[in-house]
């Protein structure tokens, strides 16, 4: 199982024309391929049977699926080619995956964008790409029992095979040029059952061999004719334009050949990395001040607790909320840092221009946006840009934005060849878009009985999803559901609750950091829940129960969780232990933490995670991606902070900006209860309950609550 | 110019002595797996083999790579450790972006070349070096022990 990743390999063609045109299932066009059409040829010339764009079959009865997801770790390459072959009826072995072009066809069945993130990739795709798989098995069905003169009815398929009534039997590769002859079915039937086919299994992943042994190609491994590599020199200071640069001295290095202003500062351009980035010293460059010169921690600080007594935007509001002056009730107030991605592969891009059209070869997330931010950048239409995605070393929503794309475009533009756009990892660190900065107040009442009766929530953030290029994802009412996400929408059943968004920008540059608003909105809320629980006189899990009562599905993981983490034993000495339960991006994820303290030193020893994700498709890939987010997670709230003074980032590498290592883990156990249905996202939703789950454990220990993060004993 | 023995082949790099060896193996030699993740020596991405020992070839400059065996990620599996490795990391599923597992794969080969069976603190501390932002630690750390028992 090979994913091939070659960037001068063409794109299959349907009959001659370009896949666009042809086979738009599903987007606006809802063509669905007559008889003959779904001949074609492959790569090399040969004949393949291609009912659409997503799949095709060979002589030897490989099976391409062509997927245009893009693979940052998450699994999503491995979990819809199981989609596919489960209705397909393929064999595993015979799964080729090719990575997409940029193509409508790629994007969301719903409006043709193409994006990975927010954790759709499987739950986007589910139906589609099953009835794809679905509507080739029946096409081949229906051409063995042409064949054997029987009915399609007398058929079945099993592992790239077509059988009879009576023991006939024909491989797909054997049935592909007489299935190409039927018209592709519009409606099509499911048969896969989760669990008997490979949904519900855990395949092992496509890339696997690729990146065990050094072959997979991620964006940084690009190679082009005459490419060209460039570094960019930015303003230490965020948000501030160049004034003046001197190239003289840096021209002189050996394998330098440009160095050249653009709009967010000057490139160094020439044969490769080293050379390039050999010369960084040696330009002069004068910088304006900037709006920025004065910003600081503490400036910033102040300018949130600020933020939050303004009132800003109503962004949910059930019952009402009670004049609780007679009643008990606990505020907390939360301020959280800004925080790095820090992909293990620095953010880097490969463009090249070209009079009538333009390529882009890299690790992006958002294809679509590529498209048109290059397009402006070289006078095209959008149309004429190419995407050719490889391998991410890692995403986290980061290389959804173009900032580094435009960068790379107009160099390209300016030099008139392929230029590959490097960052080091200190430009990476410092090359901004981060999780924003955020304060939170939240306050929940109780009545006589001890109940959560009202919930009082406002927090002041930016409006991530405007400022990330993705102004489509607000409200009708302006308010933006990544801000709030994690506030709104509760599955605890709180009478009254009023959530209010305060739309603060301090201009830093921000981005989707994995898991968004869940990322801290559900620690402040989750924390707050502890304490009232405490004031009520209950445990932590108790008061939750009390709240999920008319959500079984909830009620069920907090069991479950409460169950193996033997929430209702005394605890070991020494051991203090905390939960926490957030829905996200449609799972329901609840965490157990187990923690010591040793002197100074905060010991996370034990993680346990219960997740409904609806259906686990790849139950192991479900698992990793938990045990991800919940490493993502455990480096976020020991470690994980980047702070700014006199207006400039001040982390630049893995030293001040120390992710966990292998020798900091805690033991994690992970335990999947996919309730049914469909399934939820797995690359995000096993983050937001774990930080929360940690500062619980230590509130159980000391009965100190974590007042800020990263934490601090 | 300078002779480098890379992967059992003698090699010419024409380079300034002080280029960092990740970047002659990447764009002289064009091997690419061996990856670029901070050239600090902090993150262990760019672990390589200079006879037989882990090395961060960001911090080693070709100058003092002459003369010197070097292994990449694209050879290891020659040796029976190497192959033992990649065939617990493949059997496991490991990695997930899979930027960072040509260097843990290197660091943990040199581990098992040393240290036949490791103990749980001896795999933290040969392998602390190698940071994993999609956090496979916990199947690093499987993988190892499995390559040792086969």
């Amino acid at each position: 199982m090979q994913q091939r990743l070659d960037p001068s390999r063409r794109e299959i063609l349907v009959s001659g024309r370009n896949l666009a045109s042809a086979c738009l299932i599903g987007f606006a066009v809802t063509k669905t391929l007559g008889p003959g059409e779904a001949h074609a040829k492959d790569g090399q010339g040969n004949a393949v049977f291609k009912p659409n764009a997503y799949l095709s079959i060979a002589s030897d009865n490989t099976v391409t699926c062509v997927i245009g997801k893009s693979e940052m770790g998450q699994g999503t390459l491995t979990g819809i080619a199981q989609l596919i072959g489960a209705e397909l009826g393929c064999a595993w072995k015979d799964i080729r995956v090719i990575q997409a072009g940029s193509d409508p066809a790629f994007g969301f069945p719903s409006n043709g964008f193409m994006v990975t993130g927010g954790s759709t990739g499987l739950r986007s795709e589910w139906q589609r790409m099953r009835e794809m798989g679905a509507a080739a098995r029946m096409m081949l069905q229906a051409a063995a029992a042409n064949q054997w003169g029987v009915s399609v009815e007398q058929t079945r398929v099993d592992a790239g095979a077509v059988f009879g009534p009576s023991g006939q039997q024909l491989r797909y590769a054997q049935l592909g040029q007489a299935a190409a002859n039927l018209p592709v079915p519009v409606k099509v039937q499911l048969i896969a059952k989760p669990g008997d086919s490979f949904i519900g299994q855990s395949m092992p992943r496509v890339d696997t061999d690729e990146k065990t042994t050094g072959k997979a190609v991620y964006g940084v491994d690009i190679e082009v004719p005459d490419l060209l590599t460039a570094i960019v020199i930015s303003s230490p200071r965020l948000q501030a334009k160049l004034k003046s640069f001197d190239g003289s001295k840096a021209l002189k290095r050996p394998g330098v050949s440009d160095v050249i202003a653009i709009s967010s500062g000057v490139a160094i351009v020439g044969d490769h990395y080293w050379a390039v980035n050999s010369a960084r010293e040696d330009v002069r460059i004068e910088w304006h001040k900037g709006p920025l010169e004065n910003l600081d921690m503490d400036g910033i600080a102040e300018s949130f607790q600020d933020a939050l007594k303004s009132d800003g935007q109503l962004a949910q509001k059930t019952g009402s909320i009670q004049n609780s002056a007679n009643r008990p009730s606990i505020s907390r107030t939360v301020l959280q840092p800004f925080l790095a991605h820090a992909c293990m592969e620095p953010m880097n891009v490969t463009v090249k221009i070209e009079k009538k059209s333009a390529d882009v070869w890299g690790p992006v997330q958002a294809q679509s946006l590529v498209q048109k931010a290059v397009a402006r950048v070289a006078g095209l239409d959008s149309k004429s840009v190419k995407v050719h995605t490889t391998f991410l070393g890692g995403g986290f929503g980061r290389r959804s934005a173009v900032d580094f794309v435009i960068a790379a475009a107009e160099i390209a533009k300016s030099v008139s060849k392929p230029v590959k756009l490097m960052y080091s990892r200190e430009d990476d660190m410092r090359a901004g878009r981060f999780r924003p900065f955020n304060a939170a107040k939240i306050t929940g009442t109780l009545d006589e009985k001890g109940a959560l009766v009202s919930l009082d929530a406002k927090v002041a953030v930016p409006s991530v999803s405007a400022l990330s290029g993705f102004p489509f994802l607000l409200r009708k009412d302006g308010v933006d559901p990544q801000a709030v996400e994690g506030l709104i929408d509760l599955p605890y059943d709180i009478p009254s609750t009023q959530v209010r968004w305060v739309n603060h920008d301090i201009g830093v540059p921000v981005h989707f950091w994995r898991s968004v608003g869940a990322s801290h909105n559900p620690f402040v809320l989750e924390t707050l829940i502890d304490e009232l629980a405490l004031k009520a006189g209950r445990t932590p899990l108790e008061f939750r129960r009390q709240m999920l009562q008319k959500k079984p599905g909830h009620l069920a993981v907090l069991n479950r969780l409460a169950d193996i983490a033997r929430f209702e034993e005394t605890a070991r000495g020494g051991i203090g232990r905390g939960l926490a339960l957030v829905q996200s991006f449609g799972s329901i994820v609840g965490e157990a933490a187990e923690v010591r303290i040793v002197g100074e030193d905060l010991r996370v020893e034990k993680v346990i995670c219960v997740v409904d994700s609806g259906v686990a498709v790849n139950p192991s890939q479900v698992e990793a991606q938990m045990e991800s987010s919940i490493v993502y997670g455990l480096s976020a709230f020991l470690r994980g902070q980047i702070t700014i003074s006199d207006g400039e980032i001040e982390q630049s590498n893995f030293h001040d900006y120390e992710p966990l290592r292998i020798s900091e883990m805690p033991q994690v156990v992970v335990h999947l209860m996919p309730s049914g249905g469909k399934p939820g996202g797995i690359g995000e939703p096993g983050l937001p309950p774990l930080l929360p789950a940690i500062a619980n454990a230590i509130f159980d220990l000391t009965g100190k609550s974590v007042e800020t993060l990263p934490f601090s004993a | 110019m300078a002779v480098l023995m890379v992967n059992g082949k003698r090699r010419r790099v024409n380079a300034e002595d002080d280029m960092p060896l990740l970047w002659a193996i990447r764009d002289l030699l064009r091997l690419k797996g061996t990856k670029f993740g901070c050239g600090a020596g902090l993150c262990g991405a760019c672990t390589v083999h200079v006879d037989g020992q882990m090395t961060r070839s960001c911090q080693v400059s070709i100058a003092d790579a002459v003369n010197a065996q070097v292994t990449t990620i694209e050879h290891v599996g020659q040796s029976k450790i190497g192959a033992k490795v990649q065939a617990a990391w493949q059997k496991l599923d490991v990695p997930q972006c899979g930027y960072c597992q040509s260097g843990q794969i290197m660091s943990a080969a040199a581990l098992l070349e040393e240290n036949p069976h490791p103990s749980d603190k001896d795999i933290d501390k040969a392998m602390s070096g190698n940071i994993c932002r999609c956090g496979t630690y916990k199947r690093i750390r499987a993988a190892i022990h499995l390559a040792a028992k086969s």
